[in-house]
């Protein structure tokens, strides 16, 4: 859980601080999972792995972030579903680094240091990196620079009459966003000792936008609550007697009718003090 | 006859590109709203074929005629019990996209846990070749969809530039409120185009479920493919989505030769991000990003 | 004394239609200048030629004698030159406090790197803007924590003003700026505009309201058609023959 917040804090730097709605975090997400996952079972530290991992996706991101510095609203997302797409494709399809649909299994646990985490060791060692990416995200967004993302938001012209420079600002959100997601991606792969491509598809791109709206877009603690409820409430299946490939259908189902439900009673999210019916993005253009 | 493989096997998936296409272009364009949720009408009218047909037995103009009826119904009752409440709360086009996607999702796995994962085909026979000798392509299937997406897409352009339907549509789309004002129904204009939208897509749910079936799975992904192709053809440009759909056919077609089936999407997606970052308003459109 | 702000030989051209030609004109520091013609003339584009949102065709910008022609809208506001814009935007999720504080915040400090320093207790805090004082000048103190979506259509003009006077630009421009007030407030945004030019900022105005344009302006350049067609002492321009005929009305 701890992991999925790390995921959705630093997507909200990205769609709740800047507006832009991104679907390409699982790419992200799975881009340092797989780069844990390949460099770990090398023989490459954890440490050096994440490291590695978040690094490239900083760099990468910089791929969503040149349209975005031409593109709006829609077409933006589109260019973000197309980079997801291409990563799975990519995860799919390059057999020999990444294992295709089968994946890369049995990856060693998490070692910072050298020193092997496992259990409840790993789990305390998550929470806190978790804390910290916390605490990183709140600042951020108090800062000048979150000033200006919410002034690109709002008012992209207006803040760039004011002399903000808002292409380098994008460019930054997108890559914190995405350095953020292979960031988590890494601690998954110790995590589950298993990566495919199926677990970083558009679906959990998804899956991350829900639990950023759901909590309140723009809002510190909001990506907290979204991952909580997000967490929480699938575990209801649990209880009720669904033949098995029903459960994963119903959970789906559920994230559908959150959608809906969230943009139509409360679209600024839970934790969010905004006026309503303003979630994300500035006024159609 | 490779060559000649690849063009009509490449012409006959990209009419059907162009049927889904043209609906959700249309749409685009006359109510700025990006229909995510076409692709849940289209798996509303190949369940529907599906079941009239199959599990009723009915004949199969019967079931067109009823999953039409249906999907048209679905169609416009999206419009008016999901968009309609957050247009009339100006609601920003991102929330709209949010609600279409969530519909999607909605009958997607509704379909999933009432029928099954695998989705649903019927088989036809409409895959024999016409000819003994001749290549294999050339079935009943392929005739039937080329010939069936021309007569649809020409028709509607035919009913966009010369009657009078047209034409308020034409005005509302550049310029809803003024149109408003100057007396046009528009939200009964913006019903009639869904209605639309939805009976362009039936021919091609029918001749998906002829084909390789309607699995709820693809339904995202054939929308991503109407998007890309509404993109090329030009936002609103009927014409543009059947040109649109046939070059991104032919592309995916021949891309089969050059790389292993797993890739072809990969380049797909590729040159969309290239075609966004270059030219959005697609071949057609006009500069009005 | 170098212009402040001198545009040459600026043309623009949307479709068919050839909006703007030829068009030249400077600006010395510690004058007001108003930009006047009727609607369509094209003078909404210059300014947006001249703040940057807008290539021109041909032409050039510059800003105390350096050429800025090729630099971004955001990078003239950090060199001096702000304008404000017609149609009213807000930064809707900002409070008045705030959104005069964003416009005052240099832009450097909003870079990242800056952000990140000052997160972690290095960097100076460069001297932030007197917000109490601008707001008070702009009459807007009892709005000070509304939430910008809440301001009426006066108090929104206001708002921009106060943006502008928070950038502190040396050449600042206004976009019908007092358009929709109301008499008294048009007369204090005039004080404030001429105490603007005391200090020795560059002041270009686009009004139709031609009280003001009096009041107001030193100079004057009148737009017809996209051409410059006539250009002096505020005075001489709007007694000119053909200015009269063709905008004024008799």
């Amino acid at each position: 859980m701890s992991i999925f917040a790390i995921v959705a804090l630093s997507l909200n730097v990205v769609t709740g601080a800047a507006g832009i709605v991104s679907l390409a975090t699982g790419a992200f997400f799975g881009l340092g999972a797989y780069t844990t996952a390949i460099l770990c079972k090398a023989g490459y530290p954890s440490l050096a792995a994440q490291l590695a991992g978040v690094t490239i996706a900083a760099v990468l991101s910089i791929v969503i972030a040149l349209p975005a510095l031409r593109v709006r609203g829609v077409f933006l997302l589109l260019v973000t579903i197309a980079v997801q797409i291409i990563f799975t494709v990519i995860a799919q399809s390059w057999i020999s680094v990444t294992g295709g649909d089968a994946g890369i299994s049995r990856i060693p646990p998490y070692a910072p240091f050298g020193v092997p985490l496992r259990g409840v060791a790993f789990l305390i060692v998550c929470i806190v990196e978790a804390a910290i990416v916390y605490e990183f995200c709140r600042q951020l967004m108090r800062s000048p620079f979150g000033a200006v993302l919410r002034g690109l938001r709002d008012d992209e012209t207006g803040s760039a009459a004011l002399g903000k420079n808002v292409g380098a600002a994008k460019i930054t959100a997108f890559a914190v966003s995405g350095a953020g997601a292979a960031f988590a991606g890494s601690l998954y792969a110790h995590y589950t000792a298993f990566v495919d491509p199926f677990s970083f598809d558009l679906s959990v791109s998804i899956l991350m936008f829900l639990i950023v709206i759901l909590g309140g877009a723009g809002t510190a603690n909001g990506p907290l609550v979204g991952v909580l409820v997000l967490t929480l409430l699938p575990e209801i299946f649990k209880f009720l007697p669904l033949p098995p490939g029903v459960a994963a259908a119903a959970r789906q189902l559920l994230y559908g009718v959150l959608l809906v439900a969230v943009m139509y009673f409360r679209p600024q999210g839970i934790l969010s003090t905004a006026p309503g019916a303003r979630p994300i993005g500035a006024i159609r253009t | 006859m490779l060559l000649g493989s690849i063009l009509v096997d490449g012409l006959v998936t990209g009419c059907l590109y162009a049927l889904v296409a043209v609906g959700f272009s249309l749409l685009w364009w006359l109510t700025g709203i990006i229909h995510i949720a076409h692709g849940a009408v289209y798996l509303i009218a190949g369940y529907t074929m599906f079941a009239l047909a199959v599990s009723l037995g009915l004949p199969f103009a019967v079931a067109i005629a009823g999953a039409t009826v249906v999907a048209v119904v679905g169609g416009a009752a999206i419009q008016q019990v999901i968009y309609r409440p957050f247009q009339r709360r100006a609601a920003t086009e991102d929330a709209i996209i949010t609600v279409s996607l969530g519909i999607l999702i909605i009958v997607q796995y509704l379909l999933v846990i009432i029928f099954g994962p695998e989705g649903v085909s019927i088989d036809a026979g409409l895959r024999k070749p016409l000819l003994a000798d001749g290549p294999r392509v050339l079935d009943r299937f392929s005739l039937i969809a080329v010939l069936g997406a021309s007569v649809a897409i020409f028709g509607l352009h035919f009913l966009l530039r010369r009657t009078r339907l047209g034409k308020s549509m034409r005005a509302a789309a550049e310029n809803d409120s003024l149109a408003e004002v100057l007396g046009l129904p528009i939200k009964r204009i913006q019903m009639i185009a869904h209605a639309l939208a939805a009976a362009m897509v039936v021919p091609a749910a029918v001749l998906f479920l002829c084909d390789t079936g309607v699995h709820p799975p693809e339904a995202l992904h054939l929308v991503l493919m109407a998007a890309v192709v509404a993109i090329l053809g030009g936002k609103g440009s009927v014409l543009g989505a059947l040109v649109g759909g046939v070059v991104v056919g032919i592309a995916e077609s021949g891309m089969v030769f050059i790389v292993d089936a797993g890739w072809r999407q990969l380049i797909t997606f590729t040159l969309l991000y290239v075609l966004l970052l270059l030219r959005p308003q697609g071949l057609f459109g006009t500069k009005a990003v | 004394m170098t212009a402040a702000l001198e545009v040459r030989n600026v043309s623009k051209h949307f479709g068919g239609i050839q909006v703007l030609t030829g068009a030249s004109f400077e600006i010395l520091p510690g004058t007001v200048t108003a930009l006047i013609g009727s609607n369509g003339a094209g003078k909404s584009t210059l300014l947006n030629i001249v703040s940057g949102l807008t290539k021109p065709d041909a032409g050039e910008i510059f800003l105390h004698g350096e050429n800025i022609s090729t630099l971004p809208a955001h990078a003239r506001a950090r060199r001096g030159l702000t304008r404000t814009f017609q149609h009213v935007r807000c930064f809707k999720t900002f409070s008045v406090t705030e959104a005069v504080q964003f416009a005052g915040t240099p832009a450097t400090d909003g870079n990242f790197g800056r952000s990140l320093l000052r997160m972690a207790g290095m960097g100076h805090r460069s001297e932030g803007v007197r917000v109490d004082e601008i707001l008070a000048t702009c009459r807007l103190e009892s709005r000070a924590d509304a939430a910008c979506g809440s301001l009426s259509y006066g108090e929104t003009k206001l708002l921009m003003l106060a943006q502008s006077l928070a950038c502190n630009a040396a050449v600042q421009c206004f976009d019908e700026l007092c358009a929709g007030l109301e008499p008294a407030l048009i007369e204090h945004v005039e004080g404030v505009m001429q105490d603007l030019a005391r200090r020795g900022m560059a002041v270009l105005f686009i009004e139709h309201n031609l009280q003001v344009v009096r009041n107001l302006a030193q100079h004057c350049v009148f737009l017809h058609q996209g051409c410059m067609y006539r250009q002096g002492t505020t005075a001489t321009v709007l007694e000119d023959p053909e200015v009269v005929r063709l905008y004024l009305g008799q």
